[in-house]
C-alpha cells in the first residue's frame, strides 16, 4: 500500500519549470530520503506534499486520498523544518501541545501525548523553557517532538540537521533512526547530505534539476548507480570519473593513457563510443591495502606517482596522478607514503562503471 | 580642578536638553504659573495677580470644557482603535499581494505626506454639502436626493472629522505593522499551517504575537502626535457647528486667542498635555515590555 | 475529489476577496489626492456645477497662474510663503539633525544612569500639543520681540524635531555594529575620528532620512505657526492656505492648486526616505 503517491507532479514559477512531472510511491512505514544538490527541486517537492506550495500539475495522494488542493491542515501530516520553526513565545510544553490544542483535544489527552513525546525524546527537564533558552540540539528535539505528538500519516523532514554542528549532526542522525524504529511511521526526509540519506533511509530518491535520477535502496544506488550524476553524488570520497573513448579491448583517456575494457562491458559498447569511466576510491588501492582481493582477471596494475595523502587513522586517502589528473584511492591498513613516491596501484576493474558520455546513463543495462 | 569634567553622554545630550528646556520646559513652567493668575494678554499687569486654583475651579465646573474633553477622548479612542485595525488589515492585504509590492507600499504611505492642515482642507472640500465629492457621488448613485449636511450637522461633522483623522493616520500603523510582517521568520507560520491551524488561528497564535511590538511602536509614535487633530478640526469646522465638534485643543485656542483669557487657557492646556502624556507613557510602557519579550525570544 | 474542489473554490474566492479588498483600500487612499489635483485643473464653473460634472471638460493651469501672479489679482503671496517655509524648514532641520545626532549617538553607544527615563523624558516634550505650547511661547516671544520672525519659528521647530530625530538616529546607530568603531580605534583612530570615518558614513542614509522627516514636520506644521506668525515676513504655506478660507466664499480651485504646491516637495522627499524611515523606527523592536 503506497501511503504517499506522486503522479506527474510538476511545479512551475511563471514560465520556469522546476519540478518536471515526477512519479514516486512511498510505502507505509517507509523511510524515504530525497537527496540532491541545492536547487534540484527536493525541498519544493516536499513543500508541495505538505501543501505549503501550490502544485502546477499532476496529483499527490496521501493515504489513498487526493490532496492536490487541500490546505496543509487537512492533510494529516507533520513537518520538521530546517530552522526548527518553534513558536518562540511558547514554552516547550506549549509548543509540543499546540497542534492538539488547535484540534481541540481534551486536556488529559493532550497532557498524556505531550508526556509520551517528551519521554521518547528526553525533553522532560525542558518542558517549561522557551525555545530561546535551548541549545541547537534541544531545539531540534522539540521540533521532532512536535511532529510526533500529532500522530500523523506522514512525517516530513526538511533538512532538519543542516543547522547543527558536525558532531551533533551525527548524534541526532542516530536519534532520528532510533525514533523511526520506535514510532514506525512513514517518513519523507529531504537532505543535501548523501551520508544522511544513506544512513537513514530505506530507499533513496536522487534528484537533479527537477528530475528523479534514481530511486533505490542505499545499497542499490551505491553499487549500481543508474547515471553518471548518481555515481558522482553518492559515496564519499566521490567516485573517480573520467571521460574516455572505447578502443579495441580498452578505454583510452584524453591524455592518451588507457585501461583494459572491463570484461562485463564488452558486449555493451562499440569501438569509438564516447563513455565516462568510473571507479570508486575503494577499488583503487596500493597492492595489499585494499578492500577486495579482486578477481585476478579483472585487476589491472599501474605504477603511479603520489601527489597528496590524507591520513585518517584507520585509512589513508591517496591522490595519485593517472592520465594527467588525480585519482583518489582508499588505502586500508595504511603504510606511510609521501608526495612523489611511486606506488603500484591495483585497479579493480570488476567494480568499474561505464556511462554513456552523451546521455549519462549507466551502460550496465 | 574645580570644574568637574562632564562625561561624554552628558556632553552629547546637553544641546538637546538645553533647546528643549528653553523652548518647551521653561515656557511650560511659565504657563503653569500663569494658570494661577487671571492673566489676559491685553492687561499685562494681571500676570502678577495670584488667584490660586480659581481658573481650575472654573473650568472644572464648565460644562463646555467637559464636553470638549469627553469629545476629545472619544475621538482619540475611536480613531486610534480604528486606525490600528485598518492599518493591520491594510498591512496584511499588502503583504499578501504577490505582485506590485513596491507600488502598493508607496501608495500606502501616501497620506503620510499630507500635512494635517491639508487633510482637513481636502476633506472639507469632499464633505462640502453642496459641491463635495461625497454628496455628488451619493446623489449621482441615487443613494440620496437631498444634500447631506456633513459639516453642518453636529454628529455628521464628528463622523467626517473622524474619517479625515483616520485617513491621515492609518498609514503609520500600516507601514510599521508591514515592517513587522516582513521581518517575521516564515517557518513558524508554515509550521502552524502544518500543525492544523486555520488562517485565523495562524494569525492569532503566531503572527500577532510577533507583530504586536510593531503595533505598539506605531501607537507610541501616533500618541506623540495626537494633537495633530487640532489642525484638521480647525480647518474643517473650527469647533462648529455651535461647538458640537469642539475639542480640547480648539477650545484652548479659542479661549486664549479669541477671548484673550490666557490664564484659563493655560489651565486647560495643562489638561491636554496631561492627556497626551498619559497616552504616551501607557504605550511606551507596553512597547518596552513587548520589545524585551520579542528581543529575548525571536 | 470533492474536498479538493471545494478547497480550490474557497481559495479562489479568497484570492478574489483579497484583490477586491486591496483595490478598495488603495482607492480610498488615493481618491482625495487625485480629486484635489483634478479640481485644481478645472474651471470653477465645473467644480460648482449641479448636477456634478464627473469628467473634466476643460483642463487648464489658470489656477496656478493666478496664484503666482501676486496679490491684488486674487492671488495670495505664495512665493513669499514658499520662501519662508523653505528657509524655516531647512534651517530648523539642519540644527535638529546636528543636535539629534549627538543625542542619538549618546543613547546608542553609552550606558548611563537614568537612560530610559531620559529617553522617555525627551519623548514627552514632543507630546505637548502644539496649541498648548503656543500659549507660553506666544507670551515669551512677544516679550523678546521675535514674533513673526524666521528665528522664532526656527527655534520652536528645532525643539519640536529634536526628540523624534534622537529616536530615529539612535535606531540607525544601533544598526552599525559596535565592533567597527572599535576596530577603527585599534587601527589608530581617535574616538572622534572613528565616528566620522566609520560610524557616520554607515549611519548616513538613516540620518538623511531622519532629516527629511524633520523637514516634513516643519514644512507641514500649523498649530504653532498660526500663532507665531503674522505677515509675509514669516508666514508659512500651511498658514497661507488659511488665507483662502478667510473670506466668505472659498476659492476651492485656488486652494486645491496651493495644496498641490505644498504636497509636491513632501511627495518627492517621502519617496526618497521611505525605506530607511521604517528601518529606523523599528530597529529596536527586533534587537531589543
Amino acid at each position: 500500500m503506497a501511503i504517499v503517491s506522486l503522479k506527474k507532479l510538476t511545479k512551475r514559477y511563471g514560465s520556469m519549470e522546476i519540478v518536471h512531472g515526477i512519479d514516486l510511491d512511498v510505502a507505509d512505514r517507509e523511510f524515504i530520503a530525497l537527496v540532491g544538490p541545492s536547487g534540484c527541486g527536493k525541498s519544493t517537492t516536499l513543500r508541495m506534499i505538505a501543501g505549503l506550495e501550490d502544485i502546477s500539475g499532476g496529483t499527490i495522494e496521501i493515504g489513498e486520498r487526493i490532496v492536490n488542493d487541500l490546505p496543509p491542515r487537512s492533510r494529516n501530516i507533520s513537518m520538521v523544518f530546517q530552522s526548527y520553526a518553534l513558536y518562540p513565545h511558547m514554552t516547550v510544553r506549549e509548543n509540543l501541545g499546540f497542534s492538539l490544542k488547535i484540534a481541540g483535544a481534551p486536556k488529559e489527552e493532550m497532557d498524556r501525548r505531550v508526556a509520551e513525546a517528551s519521554a521518547i525524546l528526553g525533553l522532560d527537564a525542558l518542558l517549561e523553557r522557551r525555545p530561546s533558552q535551548l541549545s541547537g540540539g534541544q531545539r531540534q528535539r522539540v521540533a521532532m517532538g512536535r511532529a510526533i505528538v500529532r500522530d500523523p500519516d506522514v512525517f516530513l523532514f526538511d533538512e532538519p540537521l543542516s543547522n547543527l554542528d558536525a558532531k551533533l549532526r551525527t548524534q541526532m542522525r542516530t536519534e532520528i533512526k532510533k525514533l523511526h524504529a520506535k514510532v514506525k511511521s512513514t517518513v519523507i526526509y529531504v537532505t543535501h547530505d548523501q551520508v544522511e540519506a544513506m544512513t537513514l533511509a530505506d530507499r533513496i530518491v536522487i534528484m537533479r534539476d527537477g528530475y528523479i535520477e534514481q530511486v533505490g535502496t542505499p545499497d542499490e544506488v551505491f553499487q549500481r548507480p543508474a547515471t553518471r550524476f548518481v555515481a558522482g553524488f553518492i559515496g564519499s570520497p566521490p567516485m573517480n570519473l573520467q571521460e574516455a573513448t572505447v578502443a579495441d579491448g580498452k578505454v583510452v583517456f584524453a591524455g592518451g593513457q588507457s585501461l583494459p575494457l572491463p570484461i562485463r562491458f564488452k558486449a555493451k559498447v562499440n569501438v569509438g563510443d564516447k563513455v565516462v569511466f568510473g571507479l570508486r576510491p575503494d577499488d583503487i588501492y596500493p597492492a595489499g591495502h585494499g578492500l577486495h582481493s579482486g578477481d585476478a582477471a579483472d585487476v589491472h596494475d599501474v605504477e603511479l606517482p603520489v601527489t597528496v595523502t590524507e591520513p585518517l587513522g584507520n585509512e589513508t586517502l591517496v591522490f595519485a596522478e593517472f592520465d594527467r589528473r588525480d585519482w583518489v584511492s582508499r588505502m586500508l591498513n595504511p603504510k606511510p607514503l609521501k608526495a612523489g613516491d611511486r606506488v603500484a596501484m591495483h585497479f579493480d576493474l570488476s567494480q568499474a562503471h561505464l556511462f554513456s558520455a552523451e546521455t549519462g546513463k549507466s551502460l550496465r543495462a | 580642578m574645580t570644574v568637574k569634567r562632564l562625561s561624554a553622554p552628558t556632553l552629547l545630550l546637553l544641546p538637546a536638553v538645553l533647546v528643549l528646556a528653553a523652548v518647551v520646559v521653561v515656557p511650560l513652567c511659565l504657563s503653569f504659573y500663569s494658570s494661577f493668575t487671571p492673566f489676559r494678554l491685553t492687561r499685562p499687569e494681571t500676570f502678577f495677580t495670584f488667584i490660586g486654583l480659581r481658573s481650575y475651579r472654573n473650568i472644572l465646573s464648565d460644562a463646555n470644557f467637559w464636553w470638549a474633553f469627553g469629545r476629545t477622548v472619544l475621538l482619540l479612542t475611536i480613531a486610534l482603535n480604528l486606525e490600528m485595525l485598518l492599518g493591520l488589515g491594510l498591512a496584511l492585504l499588502v503583504e499578501k499581494a504577490s505582485r506590485g509590492q513596491r507600488l502598493l507600499r508607496t501608495i500606502m504611505m501616501f497620506p503620510m505626506m499630507f500635512s494635517p492642515i491639508l487633510v482637513g482642507f481636502q476633506f472639507k472640500f469632499m464633505f462640502n454639502d453642496n459641491i463635495g465629492l461625497v454628496n455628488n457621488a451619493l446623489q449621482s448613485l441615487g443613494v440620496t436626493r437631498d444634500a447631506i449636511p456633513w459639516l453642518i450637522e453636529g454628529h455628521l461633522a464628528f463622523v467626517a472629522i473622524s474619517i479625515a483623522e483616520i485617513w491621515s493616520s492609518t498609514s503609520i500603523f500600516a507601514i510599521l505593522i508591514l515592517a513587522g510582517l516582513l521581518a517575521m521568520p516564515k517557518e513558524p507560520v508554515e509550521a502552524a499551517r502544518v500543525d492544523g491551524c486555520t488562517p485565523w488561528q495562524t494569525f492569532r497564535y503566531v503572527t500577532w504575537p510577533f507583530i504586536m511590538p510593531f503595533a505598539y511602536i506605531a501607537m507610541t509614535i501616533r500618541s506623540l502626535d495626537v494633537a495633530r487633530a487640532y489642525d484638521i478640526v480647525k480647518i474643517m469646522t473650527d469647533g462648529g457647528p455651535a461647538g458640537r465638534t469642539e475639542l480640547l485643543w480648539t477650545l484652548v485656542a479659542r479661549t486664549a486667542y479669541s477671548d484673550a483669557r490666557m490664564g484659563v487657557a493655560n489651565a486647560m492646556a495643562y489638561f491636554s498635555i496631561l492627556l497626551s502624556i498619559v497616552f504616551t507613557v501607557y504605550f511606551f510602557k507596553k512597547l518596552a515590555a513587548a520589545r524585551t519579550q520579542i528581543g529575548a525570544e525571536w | 475529489m470533492d474536498a479538493n474542489a471545494s478547497a480550490r473554490l474557497k481559495r479562489r474566492a479568497a484570492t478574489i476577496a483579497h484583490r477586491v479588498g486591496l483595490f478598495l483600500a488603495m482607492l480610498f487612499i488615493c481618491l482625495p489626492g487625485i480629486w484635489i489635483v483634478l479640481s485644481s485643473l478645472r474651471p470653477t464653473v465645473e467644480i460648482l456645477a449641479k448636477p456634478p460634472i464627473w469628467i473634466p471638460q476643460q483642463v487648464s493651469l489658470d489656477a496656478y497662474v493666478a496664484m503666482f501672479s501676486g496679490v491684488g489679482k486674487g492671488g495670495i503671496p505664495v512665493l513669499d510663503y514658499f520662501r519662508n517655509s523653505l528657509i524655516i524648514s531647512v534651517t530648523s532641520t539642519v540644527l535638529a539633525i546636528a543636535i539629534g545626532m549627538a543625542g542619538g549617538y549618546a543613547f546608542a553607544r553609552y550606558r548611563f544612569r537614568g537612560k530610559s527615563a531620559m529617553f522617555l523624558g525627551l519623548m514627552l516634550t514632543r507630546t505637548v500639543p502644539g496649541i498648548a505650547l503656543s500659549l507660553p511661547l506666544f507670551f515669551v516671544y512677544a516679550r523678546l520681540d521675535i514674533i513673526d520672525t524666521h528665528f522664532g519659528l526656527i527655534l520652536a521647530y528645532v525643539a519640536l524635531n529634536v526628540p523624534f530625530t534622537i529616536w530615529l538616529i539612535d535606531g540607525f546607530f544601533r544598526q552599525v555594529p559596535k565592533d567597527l568603531a572599535e576596530a577603527a580605534q585599534i587601527d589608530g583612530c581617535t574616538r572622534w575620528q572613528a565616528f566620522w570615518q566609520v560610524e557616520f558614513p554607515l549611519a548616513g542614509p538613516g540620518i538623511a532620512s531622519a532629516g527629511i522627516f524633520a523637514f516634513l514636520t516643519s514644512w507641514n506644521e500649523f498649530a504653532l505657526a498660526s500663532q507665531l506668525t503674522r505677515s509675509i515676513n514669516s508666514k508659512t504655506l500651511p498658514v497661507g492656505l488659511l488665507d483662502y478660507t478667510a473670506e466668505f466664499t472659498i476659492d476651492w480651485r485656488g486652494m486645491c492648486a496651493l495644496a498641490v504646491v505644498m504636497i509636491i516637495p513632501a511627495l518627492i522627499l517621502t519617496f526618497i526616505v521611505q525605506k530607511h524611515l521604517v528601518g529606523g523606527l523599528t530597529s529596536g523592536a527586533v534587537k531589543g
